[in-house]
């Protein structure tokens, strides 16, 4: 159990509680500082003060804390927290119950985090005062992070970064490049993916194997405390998975046959089962479209997503160039868009060459584009395009200055105020960039660090 | 060459600073045993890597079977003590712009284009197509061609990125070029480094103990680079019977020469009680009047081989 630096209350009533845990790093106070919150009205309901308040650094994440308290009925509260006694975060509201749990999430490490409890009470709610707890050094192994811009330049909230490299690990950055999340990865194997669920319980990773053992690959799923994970093998499974609202895990899994092999989509229910969705075997060959037999993996999806709206699958294939929209239900192919199987007209332009991640916004495309070799070049790109009439064209494109040219992974997410996120996976950096092709933000990593695909989340409580 | 740059910067707390010093502050008598700025040893190289101009365009192969000394001019087996073959390429940066940065600690993933590797088993050579990025194959064929920047290849002892490495090398394409293999035959003249230990001052400690070692003060680490605490994963005392001379002389291979060597893996923090230390005899034991006591704080995935802070310490 870490050091617990519990409750610096200015509360002269404070008293240490054993009661309240038998955790001998764990204190807890009474209820007679409690106060109301301003907005309180009437009389406030005793049986919902908070009592037996302690607070404790996470044994496995020092930037997490965890928030228990008690109260006499059941009744539901949140924890206000932040750097200062204005808060300005705020915990989901706890279950209706008389035992309660919070985990203050989002603080970076070797920090004084201010917090009081509020719980819901007859006529109003009511508060806890201000106390204080300081979160622990960050462990050994995750090197500082350089971020460029100030958080105000930084269009998201937080950022679920894999890192592969001289450490394996998942970590969470803030708006200015801080850790406030982690969980190393011990493994061998391929850290592709990392995502937090919608309900921000947990941040779920697959692990593929070693090339020559994909038979090992799984997903992981982590807790927010850390204390939490549990491992499901997902065999073959290679380079993406996407979160499906039920709790179901999509990913890319390869499958042999003749000698070579392709990807096919396999849903992961909650309860375990595997259910596959589609199979590129089943639909093209690769020596009609034209795949060299060098090419052993003649499809090698790279990225995969999923709209729940339409209920379809985007499916990214490196081999062949092309992005496929695939039904869910059916598993049938809608379209296929660039490279071998490209079915658009880009009004005499060059299609998309190479693509990583992408994302769907409506009736654009935001694609990262690794390019071809030759040109050492890579960029994001956003084309317009017509599924009907099957005819695309590009808007929008941004190459760093000097260009960086990304042969492995790469990722584009498009923020609500326009800016583009550019992530530069195997270069080990992540820009914010503008409409214009400004750098409004930037975060470089150490060499020997690099980034796979990222998640960008607006808070640490589950909203992707 | 390890270049001493901050040694001009460095001042010693007492009028000599060779082991045994009597004239330094004596020993909190609670055991505290601050660490700054002062207490870290200095250390500068330079590095000098063969460069291969080899043809362009082509598979070319690296072979290192005639390779028997490593960078620090010690022995090496080729078979036994490589591990992986790593292939780098900094499209802006020129080679000394890379040995620099390698020798500083500077440089960004940022500045790579290119991370390819392969773990050769009992091989002694590999063909630059078989190494891949994390699984992944590349075109380099394509890739490796004139005006692309500088590629640099790394044998390393151990799998980690940039760590470990015992020899490196740069492989040049060039046009009209036809060799296609470098051969890498004596790591000895690559590394031309010092070390000094002599100016920095003395951490007093108490012989027998407590130990609170706190180095939360610490602002730069022995290149002059900043002191990043998550960097430090390891610590080392150790007992030396040689002078100072002998060690500066031989620095990146203080542990091998130690007398006696405690260690402790560190997770996290800037604080420490020595005596959880592991080695010869556990827990340690106390500092002795003899030999040379020092103390290192080190970093296990740095690609700098050298410890991130070190400094003599003076029983009381």
């Amino acid at each position: 159990m870490k050091t617990m630096l519990l409750l610096t209350t200015l509360l002269l009533g404070c008293t240490a509680n054993p009661a309240a845990s038998d955790k001998d790093t764990t204190s807890g106070i009474d209820d007679s500082g409690l106060a109301d919150t301003g907005d309180t009205t009437g009389d406030t309901d005793p049986d919902a003060v908070p009592a037996d308040i302690t607070a404790e650094i996470s044994d496995y994440v020092s930037t997490v804390v965890i928030v228990r308290w008690r109260t006499a009925v059941p009744t539901s509260g949140v924890v206000e927290f932040g750097t200062t006694e204005a808060y300005g975060h705020v915990t989901p509201a706890t279950a209706e119950a008389t035992e309660h749990e919070a985990l203050l999430l989002g603080m970076t490490a070797d920090t004084e985090v201010h917090f009081r409890v509020v719980n819901d009470a007859a006529g109003g709610s009511v508060a806890s005062d201000d106390y204080t707890i300081t979160t622990e050094s960050l462990p050994s192994g995750l090197f500082p992070t350089r971020a460029t811009g100030t958080a105000e330049s930084w269009s998201g909230g937080f950022q679920v970064i894999p890192l592969q490299g001289t450490t394996f690990a998942v970590v969470i950055v803030d708006a200015q490049g801080q850790y406030v999340w982690y969980h190393f990865v011990e493994e061998v194997g391929n850290l592709m993916r990392a995502f937090m669920t919608d309900d921000g319980q947990y941040v779920v990773y697959c692990l593929a194997g070693p090339q020559d053992s994909l038979e090992t690959g799984k997903v992981v799923k982590v807790s927010l405390d850390g204390g939490s994970v549990v491992e499901t093998p997902f065999p073959y499974i290679d380079h993406d998975m996407t979160g499906l609202p039920d709790g179901s895990i999509a990913a890319i899994v390869v499958e042999d046959r003749e000698g070579r092999s392709a990807d096919k989509i396999v849903e992961l229910a909650p309860d375990g089962t595997l259910t596959e969705i589609f199979n590129a075997w089943d639909h093209w060959d690769p020596d009609a479209i034209g795949i060299p037999e060098f090419e052993h993996n003649w499809t090698h999806g790279n990225a995969l997503d999923y709209d729940p709206v339409e209920d379809v699958y985007y499916f990214s294939m490196k081999s062949v160039g092309s992005l496929a929209k695939i039904d869910r239900a059916t598993g049938e192919v809608l379209w296929t868009m660039n490279g071998k199987l490209n079915q658009f007209d880009f009004g005499g332009a060059e299609s998309i060459l190479m693509h990583h991640q992408f994302e769907v916004l409506g009736d654009r495309l935001l694609f990262f584009e690794n390019g071809p070799v030759e040109r050492s070049a890579s960029r994001a790109v956003e084309i317009e395009f017509d599924e009907v009439a099957l005819t695309a064209h590009e808007v929008w494109s941004y190459t760093s200055d000097p260009p960086l040219y990304v042969f492995a992974k790469g990722d584009v997410h498009r923020f609500d105020d326009g800016n583009t996120q550019v992530v530069w996976s195997s270069a080990g950096q992540i820009q914010n960039v503008t409409p214009e092709g400004e750098v409004a933000w930037q975060l470089d990593l150490d060499l020997g660090q690099a980034i796979t695909f990222v998640q960008v989340i607006d808070s640490m409580y589950g909203a992707r | 060459m390890w270049v001493l740059l901050l040694a001009v910067g460095c001042v010693r707390s007492g009028e000599d600073t060779g082991a045994g010093d009597t004239d330094l502050p004596a020993p909190a008598a609670d055991g505290n045993v601050p660490l700054g700025d002062p207490n870290n040893f200095t250390y500068e190289g330079v590095l000098d890597a063969p460069s291969f101009p080899l043809a362009e365009r082509t598979d070319g192969t690296l072979d290192w079977s005639a390779l028997r000394t490593d960078l620090r001019c010690n022995a090496l087996d080729p078979v036994a003590d490589i591990d992986n073959a790593s292939l780098l390429n900094f499209p802006y940066l020129t080679e000394e712009e890379v040995e620099l940065g390698l020798s500083d600690d500077n440089l960004d993933q940022a500045d790579l284009r290119v991370y390819l590797s392969h773990e050769p088993g009992d091989a002694t050579q590999v063909s630059l197509s078989e190494m891949a990025f994390f699984g992944t194959d590349s075109d380099i064929e394509l890739q490796f061609a004139a005006g692309t920047g500088t590629w640099l290849v790394l044998l390393t002892t151990g799998t980690e990125i940039a760590v470990g490495a015992r020899m490196l090398a740069f492989l040049a394409p060039t046009v009209g070029e036809t060799a296609t293999t470098a051969s890498v035959t004596d790591g000895c003249p690559v590394l031309d480094f010092s070390a000094d230990l002599s100016s920095l001052t003395h951490a007093p400690v108490l012989r027998d103990g407590p130990w609170l070692l706190d180095w939360s003060a610490l602002t730069r680490d022995g290149h002059g680079g900043g002191f990043e605490p998550t960097r430090v994963d390891g610590l080392m005392v150790a007992r030396f019977d040689l002078a100072l001379d002998d060690l500066e002389a031989n620095f990146l291979d203080l542990e091998a020469l130690a007398a006696e060597t405690w260690r402790y893996t560190l997770t996290s923090g800037t604080h420490i009680d020595l005596g959880a230390a592991t080695g010869p005899s556990d827990p340690f034991p106390g500092f002795t009047d003899e030999g040379v006591w020092a103390l290192a704080l080190t970093c296990s995935t740095c690609p700098n081989p050298a410890p991130l802070f070190l400094t003599i310490v003076d029983p009381a």
